[in-house]
């Protein structure tokens, strides 16, 4: 049902939708203490620790896993549109009478 | 030492370096629309994130979230978590709409989403959706320059001459040099406001610690919380806001600044789909994420030691930068606080005139019309867009941050369409139309006649009926065929021809 993303990569939207529901969803009811831990609120804490744990999931994201081959699709884009710049070039000599 | 002729000779000569860079952009030769529009195509790793963050981080960022921090505390601050999701979102779907885009030559969202699902009703729809968005979006960063100019001048510059002043700035340099000046002046834009927003977060250190001397900053930090009460430490009562419905909801729908259609051109800008790593992980989920989770926790939240009473909370991190800096931290936070109002609106104003110019114009009516007629319709529409954003900003007087998450729940009725186009193809046409159309009217109905519902954010409840009719519009219609998906889904996963027979 999704393009591109193989079944081991499957986890990556199983977690973010476990995490979604943790940390804005029913499971932040968990957390809502008026309870300070040192300086800091516990809810001030609990969202810290949910940008940690993005930072990693990111990461891993951006850069241990590809569903899609962007090198190929970058280079195959990149010679497509050098090939219609030098048309267009072409045409443009053409229309000035020049030879090409 | 009175420090505003000091902010009026800064301001005016940082304005005139932003419009000798609209000069420079213009001297580009535009043989095809995109030269202008999506400045070639040829923006580097830098100037495009750069440019993503500037335009995220706005008047809503500097002025609104410290602002609001400070009246609602720890609740307001969980609902940041969109910032890093913003991240997840950039390395996921923003390389494959890059590629999309650019294999098809698409300048524009409508043009991509018409195209895909074969519907002149869409490219309407996201169009109108992409001048929702972008007149509330506009308007707040004209309202946050007011405001600033108000604050700093000590009153003798009212709110609506400071927006209009910078509505014709921006103005200027857009129209002179396209997406490409407003990349530009982003990025050394976003490098500004990143220093002001440190600058502001180490202004409310000094002051809690200047306030209190007996005792140490993290004691005094934690007082002003406690002294603030329990609601400030907890979640708003279910059924009202602040509860995590809302919360939920509210992070959800400040992701639409990613959906919204002036910030796919941005994405198609970009030189190379790896840009959308970086700009994902290192400048989205880690700058981004500290200056939130970090330096706007210190002024919002900080800002609890040091001020008891504002006239409105929006007015926080202006009254800490006028009262507790020295000259030099002064002129460069100014221009910051500046800056991100100047690089948002100039982001949104150069897409949203190419949407217009684009995708009602040449498709409607001038289908013929050159790259240059197409240019200057576009330059037309930045005047427009901001007059109206002009009008808007000074007749909705609602705070910083509920006009922007009012553009943003617009923006978000376009992630189903996202989705369907790089990931779920069994979306159909009458799915998206129908979602964006009853979502939409859910999103104004919801703000303007009965006001969050249940507690739950107008973002959520226009998603929520938006993700139903594209369900059951699916399930009912058909899903775009096999030219539809050489043009899109192929490109990631030749197989889904095969599955397509």
């Amino acid at each position: 049902m999704l393009t591109g993303v193989k079944k081991g990569e499957k986890w990556v939207f199983w977690f973010l939708l476990v995490f979604m529901l943790l940390w804005v969803g029913p499971g932040l009811e968990l957390f809502n203490k008026p309870i300070m831990v040192g300086a800091f609120p516990l809810l001030h804490v609990f969202s810290f620790g949910g940008w940690i744990i993005l930072i990693i999931l990111n990461y891993i994201i951006g850069y241990k896993l590809e569903t899609f081959s962007v090198s190929d699709i970058e280079e195959e884009i990149k010679t497509q549109e050098l090939r219609k710049t030098q048309e267009f070039i072409e045409c443009q000599k053409l229309n000035k009478g020049e030879e090409v | 030492m009175d420090k505003f002729p000091l902010l009026v000779i800064a301001t005016a000569l940082y304005w005139i370096a932003c419009l000798i860079i609209g000069v420079y952009a213009s001297k580009t030769k535009v043989k095809k629309p995109s030269d202008y529009f999506l400045a070639g195509g040829g923006l580097g790793t830098i100037v495009v994130s750069f440019a993503m963050m500037a335009t995220v981080f706005s008047a809503w960022f500097i002025l609104g979230h410290q602002g609001s921090l400070w009246a609602n505390g720890a609740k307001y601050l969980v609902h940041f978590i969109h910032i890093p999701l913003m991240g997840v979102m950039s390395a996921m779907l923003f390389p494959r709409i890059w590629a999309i885009a650019r294999k098809n030559e698409y300048i524009t969202m409508a043009e991509m989403y018409g195209s895909y699902w074969s519907s002149e009703l869409l490219r309407v729809l996201v169009v109108i959706v992409g001048a929702l968005y972008a007149v509330p979006y506009v308007a707040l960063q004209l309202r946050g320059a007011g405001l600033t100019f108000e604050v700093l001048s000590g009153g003798k510059i009212p709110a609506a001459k400071g927006a209009i002043v910078l509505g014709i700035v921006v103005v200027l340099y857009v129209f002179l040099g396209g997406l490409k000046a407003a990349a530009i002046t982003d990025t050394l834009q976003g490098a500004l406001l990143v220093l002001a927003s440190i600058l502001l977060g180490a202004t409310a250190v000094g002051a809690i610690m200047q306030l209190n001397p007996d005792i140490s900053f993290f004691q005094a930090f934690g007082n002003g919380i406690k002294s603030a009460g329990d609601g400030y430490l907890t979640l708003g009562k279910l059924g009202e806001i602040w509860s995590w419905p809302y919360i939920a909801t509210i992070a959800i729908t400040t992701m639409g600044i990613y959906t919204s259609p002036p910030y796919m051109m941005l994405v198609a800008s970009a030189k190379s789909p790896k840009v959308f790593k970086f700009q994902g992980f290192i400048i989205m989920t880690i700058v981004m994420g500290a200056m939130y989770y970090i330096f706007s926790a210190l002024v919002g939240m900080g800002g609890r030691s040091i001020i008891t009473k504002l006239a409105s909370s929006d007015q926080l991190s202006l009254e800490l930068v006028f009262n507790h800096m020295g000259a030099v931290p002064f002129l460069i936070t100014s221009l910051g606080i500046l800056a991100a109002m100047n690089s948002t609106a100039a982001g949104y104003l150069a897409n949203t005139s190419t949407i217009l110019s684009r995708d009602l114009y040449t498709r409607y009516i001038n289908p013929n019309a050159s790259a240059k007629k197409q240019v200057f319709v576009g330059r037309m529409m930045v005047l427009g867009i901001v007059a109206v954003s002009v009008v808007f900003s000074l007749v909705v007087l609602d705070y910083l941050v509920m006009i922007g998450t009012l553009a943003t729940a617009f923006g978000i009725q376009l992630l189903p369409a996202m989705i369907g186009i790089t990931f779920v193809r069994k979306i159909s046409k009458t799915g998206i139309n129908a979602g964006i159309i009853c979502g939409s009217i859910t999103v104004a109905l919801t703000y303007f006649v009965w006001p969050h519902p249940l507690g739950i954010h107008q973002g959520g409840w226009g998603l929520l009926v938006n993700i139903i009719c594209v369900v059951v519009g699916s399930i009912l219609t058909q899903a775009p065929g096999k030219e539809a998906l050489k043009k899109t889904h192929a490109l990631f996963d030749k197989t889904v021809l095969e599955d397509n027979n």
